[in-house]
């Protein structure tokens, strides 16, 4: 990591937690910050994709000096007061900031009031200095479940919680969570995905009842843990989002085994699964060993992306990975980071992690590939040295990302054709 | 920054060591020499002028910014003794808020109104809270608000503490143009060793004293008279050890970047300080000088 932090690609926790919160439906983020937090996120992802077109309403209490001389807890007050009135019905979660976080806003103390008053009100205090958007996402969903959770009525033996994919953040988050709860059903589960689905806030509320917690990333390890310790809910962590058919089967095979599900409830749909993704395969073949000859690829993305995309290209295309960089941090866990270090490197002859714009585009400049798969902030250095480029990862500048997926089975044929197309 | 207009002087020190009685007393004093003096106390119990105006309800600066009026200098300021003009920046209920960056805001606030144009002070004292416990206590250090500082100390190894916290902030600022220490000021001078505590602190951070004052039943009573010690006892030898001070303070042009101690430096120079005095207590002779 350089000294210097060049164009990262990184938000803060705030801007994390909101874009995360935004994802849960009928929950209305209240940003006690000063003007501009949210909605500088906000512009960030418009601008890279995963908000294209979308308008901002977030209400937010856009704290002045007076505020952070004497407090903002009055001036969030009023303005859950004002927000219940615009936003009825809704559930209202206040989101911290640094303004108010350094000078010390009691939010749990006007959440609490609120609560009193009648209105449903929760609260996370991730002010943006705490760290990335990673750990916005991270945190702010632990608060939910913290906060919305109820002890379960009753079990549900088929029930499973999907976390770790990031909304705004992963290019393909929506979609993806569609396919993977597209892939459960199809065994028999009920699946919560909690973000991207109408019925968000009800998911939360009954996530004790799961049997499993599947986590597609790191960052949905502090939840899975949480809702194992306090409601006794398994978690399942996968190190990447599964695509293609032997991620699918593998995972498929590992939740048949912790539920104990029986074989004819899997059998059948993984045939016809395997059968749909070989047709696509077999389309593209003539493609794919054109595409043998072009040499091998750097892959820039977070790190369960990165697992993703370079076993993909390894199983099912034949291409070498030569390069990866890594633009979140890894686990704070020695031995989990040794590890995933460890499976990175197998599958790439370098291995980097840094989320500098200028540290990656030289990397891209001076590596031995001839195909970047990453963000826009590399389009620049691929096209310099007139290599292909693919957008897999945030920010994509030329991007609309609405349901488009790279995961599971539709999503594996759809990144088919996106790769395919890039070259 | 456009020319000054008088001399500013900030004065710190640990909560309760005696700040404002000292600055009040000092400006006082000048006001008594004939000079234009401002007092402005930097602390959210609005406190600082007290006996310079009789404890006559003033407005502070900061409750003025919150009701959100047009504010004019005469509705944030109050004529005190010999016509010190007594100014509080105010600040937010405890625990609320965030109080330094009320003082930011109040030293803007009274530049954005031309104070200083208007009034046209020889000195301008700034009281400011306790220790600086942040950068917004730093503020009229920093920015060549004010150019020189002094620091209230007493012998207690808290006080002296503090004023090894304010020397570092004075270390850090002073080199982009923030103050430089005038000295210290040895309040509530006692026991004989006092003195030789407070010479030893200034002798090792490269600092001098700008006056001992003696601690005094004088200054009590002219404080539960409402008064400072030069209005209530004119006369009397207390009052002479201000108007000393303030001499010099208003003569001295001798400003130096102290050097302050290391917190393990502090702590053993502390500590050799404490065995000598509990040997000079205890009448321990061990045939070695203990002073």
């Amino acid at each position: 990591m350089s000294n210097t932090l060049e164009i990262p690609r990184n938000g803060c926790a705030l801007h994390g937690a909101l874009q995360t919160a935004e994802a849960v439906h009928d929950l209305i983020p209240v940003v006690h910050s000063n003007p501009g937090c949210g909605v500088h996120g906000h512009l960030a992802r418009r601008a890279g994709g995963t908000a294209a077109g979308k308008g901002y309403q977030i209400p937010g209490t856009g704290l002045m000096e007076r505020h952070i001389i004497f407090g903002g807890a009055s001036r969030l007050r009023e303005q859950l007061k004002n927000v219940s009135k615009v936003f009825e019905g809704k559930t209202y979660l206040v989101l911290n900031s640094c303004a108010s976080a350094m000078v010390g806003d009691d939010v749990e103390a006007m959440t609490r009031e609120a609560v009193e008053q009648g209105l449903p009100v929760i609260a996370s205090l991730n002010a943006g200095f705490h760290g990335d958007v990673h750990y916005g996402y991270e945190h702010v969903t632990l608060d939910l479940f913290r906060q919305l959770t109820k002890p379960p009525k009753q079990k549900q033996d088929r029930l499973v919680n999907l976390l770790g994919i990031l909304p705004g953040r992963d290019l393909t988050a929506f979609g993806d969570l569609e396919e993977l709860e597209r892939i459960l059903t199809g065994i028999g589960l009920k699946v919560h995905t909690f973000f991207g689905t109408e019925k968000g806030l009800s998911q939360f509320e009954t996530a004790s009842e799961a049997a499993l917690t599947i986590t597609c990333s790191d960052w949905g390890r502090l939840a899975a843990e949480y809702l194992s310790a306090e409601y006794d809910v398994p978690a399942l962590h996968l190190s990447s989002v599964p695509m293609g058919i032997l991620k699918v089967k593998e995972l498929v095979e590992q939740v048949k085994i912790r539920l104990g599900l029986p074989e004819e409830d899997v059998g059948g749909f993984l045939s016809r699964e395997t059968e749909y993704f070989d047709r696509y395969l077999s389309f593209a073949s003539p493609l794919i060993q054109k595409s043998r000859y072009g040499g091998p690829v750097m892959i820039v993305a977070d790190v369960h992306r990165a697992f993703q995309y370079a076993e993909f290209l390894r199983i099912y295309l034949g291409v070498p990975v030569q390069t990866i960089a890594v633009t979140d941090s890894f686990t704070e866990d020695k031995n989990l980071r040794e590890e995933k270090l460890l499976r990175l490197k197998k599958l790439a002859a370098q291995v980097y992690e840094s989320q500098d714009e200028k540290e990656i585009s030289d990397l891209v400049r001076h590596a031995e590939i001839s195909r970047v798969l990453g963000s826009s902030l590399e389009q620049r250095a691929a096209r310099e040295r007139k290599l292909s480029w693919m957008g897999v990862s945030y920010p994509d500048f030329s991007g609309l990302y609405l349901n488009k997926s790279h995961a599971g089975i539709r999503g594996a044929v759809s990144f088919l054709e996106d790769y395919l197309q890039s070259l | 920054m456009p020319e000054k207009i008088g001399k500013h002087i900030a004065i710190y020190g640990k909560g309760g060591i005696g700040k404002s009685t000292t600055t009040s007393n000092i400006s006082a004093a000048l006001a008594e020499a004939g000079y234009k003096v401002i007092q402005i106390g930097c602390d959210p119990k609005s406190d600082s002028t007290n006996t310079l105006r009789g404890n006559n309800y003033l407005p502070t600066v900061l409750d003025s910014l919150r009701e959100g009026n047009q504010i004019h200098i005469e509705d944030i300021s109050v004529s005190g003794f010999h016509g010190v003009l007594c100014i509080e920046s105010g600040g937010p209920v405890p625990g609320v808020g965030c109080a330094g960056r009320g003082i930011n805001a109040a030293v803007s606030l009274l530049q954005e109104l031309n104070l200083f144009e208007e009034f046209q002070p020889d000195y301008v004292l700034y009281d400011v809270l306790g220790d600086v416990v942040c950068g917004g206590f730093a503020v009229p250090i920093r920015d060549g608000i004010t150019d020189r500082a002094y620091v209230v100390s007493s012998s207690d190894f808290m006080a002296i503490y503090a004023a090894n916290n304010l020397f570092k902030a004075i270390n850090k600022y002073a080199p982009t143009g923030g103050a430089k220490l005038g000295g210290v000021i040895a309040n509530s001078i006692t026991a004989g060793y006092s003195r030789s505590i407070i010479d030893d602190f200034t002798k090792k951070t490269g600092t001098t004293v700008a006056g001992y004052v003696d601690r005094s039943l004088v200054v009590q009573q002219s404080e539960l008279y409402g008064k400072t010690v030069i209005e209530a006892n004119p006369e009397s030898e207390q009052a002479d050890i201000y108007r000393r001070l303030a001499k010099h303070i208003a003569e001295n042009d001798e400003l130096v970047v102290p050097n302050p101690l290391g917190s393990a430096d502090l702590r053993d120079w502390a500590r050799e300080w404490g065995d000598k005095i509990y040997n000079l207590q205890a009448g321990v002779v061990d045939g070695r000088e203990v002073m």
